[in-house]
């Protein structure tokens, strides 16, 4: 084979796994933002009374809001959190795919189908016994 | 490579398989290159190159999957490599195709009508793929706070902080999560899974890191690393499941216990068309995909007219598998009726097939199947012996040849040799007859026999072979 057409395929495949750790590493991010925000909901929803003002940084400075307000704010940013991180899962699945394509291994079937959890598990429960 | 634990691939179950030593299983796949081209000796096949070829081509056929109800036969004379064509077929196929294998002979049976048996065969080489998705929470129990209101009795409210190596998190808990909690005896160094639609907790171990807490504790604890990555996690899993298992468990109240004792019995058309309709529903929202697998029917002459014609008939069904069958006869009676066609198939099936055809292997390929026959067996001979034995099988048959390799193993195991040499042969060879001879001693010596009719006619005794 080809010298320079194997190394050419050597570094595509490292670069596409790398892309993949670096996916890997944004969701994990962004769980880690989800779980704080989550946190900080819960507290603002449990410590304080609506209409009293709680402190809340934004970036690096801390300004004084009212309660209500900051929580909408939270629960708007948990959702587009959330949004993300679904966008990065079909980003992560892409990019294994053209990984695998790049080994020469088979194509992972099937995990472009809408889950159907409650009657696949019911069917497995009762095959796997 | 990259761990991925979002998209979790259907992990593979790992047991060790005994294996005993069967007629094919030295069988790993067709022995084809990436280009289709058949090398001369490769993964346990031998020979008969434009068949493997053949079969290789009708291989790419069904991975492609968007066929469905085309039938092929292998024919060929008995000893030629019919069935370990249909074997290198399945082992090449791989796990997720499903392959049924079934011998024609196999349809007769008092609890089960022909049709029905084949339907159930038809419905076994379908399979529908799902996909299973469950967001879950996966972490280290750090610690574990409950509140409990002072009267005894009421809601309890309490804190759970959990980690991964990446992060650390703390979730305020309500009454219920509290009493699986502490149903499931977690406690601080305990690894849980929370299912996030259920709600349900589910031990997985204790952190390695906290193996030392306690000098004493019981067998069945398990060590597990504390997990990584984030605690929210999305686990998919795709299964292949065959519509015949969907049918078993929808048609019988005890459901799944029918598909281990055997006894399946009939399964009535209605549970079979609402379970049509399902898969077709499923289909369409995008929720599942239908898998054509592989149907085998081994020495398929012994099927009869009617079933020949409910062939015909399944074949056009859109979910129809890609049906392979192997015959050894050549010009004779269709059983059931009193018409000859070729291979003992109505023109009309023959019609809608494609056929294979094997040829018999020469002295060379012979060789080097009971050379990889000897390997499969453990047995060690020595160049002579497997020359003579060699000689032997062009002489009488293939299968006598194999025969005589376990045989002459064990003579030889009895003479405390490491190798079967030709003398062992040449013992096995005087000990067990191979067919030609039998008849011929039969004919010799049949007067001295009880029952026997000197006119009977010879064909019928050949037909019955193999």
């Amino acid at each position: 084979m080809d010298f320079e057409k194997t190394q050419q395929l050597i570094l595509q495949t490292e670069a596409a796994a790398q892309e993949i750790f670096i996916t890997r590493d944004e969701i994990v991010a962004l769980d880690f933002k989800r779980q704080k925000t989550r946190e900080a909901f819960r507290a603002l929803k449990n410590g304080l009374e609506p209409s009293e003002k709680a402190w809340v940084s934004i970036g690096n400075i801390f300004v004084k809001i009212r309660t209500s307000k900051a929580q909408n704010l939270l629960e708007r940013e948990l959702k587009e959190v959330d949004q993300e991180i679904s966008e990065h899962r079909n980003k992560l699945k892409e990019q294994v795919k053209h990984l695998r394509d790049l080994e020469g291994k088979p194509e992972l079937k099937g995990f472009d189908l809408k889950p159907i959890s409650k009657e696949a598990e019911i069917i497995m429960q009762v095959l796997s016994k | 490579m990259a761990a991925i634990a979002s998209v979790k691939v259907a992990e593979v179950r790992e047991f060790s398989r005994i294996e005993r030593i069967g007629t094919h299983s030295h069988i790993r796949g067709l022995g084809l290159d990436d280009a289709l081209e058949p090398r001369e000796v490769s993964q346990g096949m031998v020979g008969q190159l434009t068949a493997r070829r053949a079969a290789g081509v009708v291989l790419e056929m069904i991975r492609e999957g968007k066929i469905a109800g085309r039938a092929v036969l292998i024919a060929g004379q008995p000893g030629t490599g019919k069935t370990a064509i249909a074997m290198g077929m399945a082992q090449a196929l791989g796990d997720n195709t499903p392959f049924t294998s079934m011998a024609g002979s196999e349809i007769y049976s008092l609890e089960m009508s022909k049709t029905e048996a084949l339907t159930q065969a038809f419905r076994k080489s379908i399979g529908v793929r799902i996909k299973e998705e469950t967001e879950i929470i996966e972490g280290e129990v750090v610690e574990v706070q409950i509140d409990r209101p002072a009267t005894g009795t009421g809601a309890k409210v309490g804190k759970l902080t959990l980690k991964t190596t990446d992060m650390e998190t703390v979730y305020d808990l309500g009454n219920k999560m509290i009493e699986s909690l502490i149903k499931e005896k977690a406690q601080a160094g305990d690894v849980i899974t929370i299912d996030k639609a259920t709600g349900k907790i589910s031990k997985l171990g204790r952190s390695f890191t906290r193996a030392r807490d306690y000098d004493a504790t019981g067998p069945q604890t398990r060590f597990v690393q504390c997990p990584e990555g984030e605690l929210q996690k999305r686990k998919e899993v795709t299964h292949t499941v065959t519509l015949h298992e969907i049918d078993v468990i929808n048609s019988r109240t005890q459901g799944f216990l029918a598909l281990f004792s055997g006894d399946t019995g009939e399964i009535k058309s209605e549970v079979r068309d609402q379970i049509n309709s399902k898969v077709a529903e499923w289909r369409e929202e995008g929720k599942a995909e239908i898998v054509p697998g592989v149907l085998f029917i081994d020495e398929v002459h012994m099927l009869d007219m009617e079933c020949f014609s409910f062939l015909n008939r399944a074949l056009e069904d859109d979910m129809a598998p890609v049906l392979i069958m192997a015959t050894n006869r050549g010009i004779t009676k269709i059983r059931g009726t009193k018409y000859r066609s070729p291979h003992g198939i109505p023109i009309d099936l023959l019609d809608r097939m494609v056929i294979i055809a094997t040829q018999p292997y020469e002295e060379k390929e012979m060789k080097q199947i009971l050379k990889i026959r000897c390997e499969e067996e453990d047995a060690e001979m020595t160049e002579d012996a497997l020359l003579v034995l060699t000689r032997l099988s062009l002489e009488t048959s293939l299968r006598y040849a194999i025969q005589l390799i376990t045989v002459a193993n064990l003579i030889a195991r009895k003479r405390k040799a490491m190798e079967i040499a030709v003398e062992d042969i040449k013992k096995a060879y005087t000990l067990f007859l191979d067919e030609t001879r039998s008849t011929q001693y039969l004919k010799d010596i049949q007067d001295e026999f009880m029952f026997n009719e000197e006119d009977e006619p010879k064909s019928d005794v050949a037909m019955e072979t193999s």
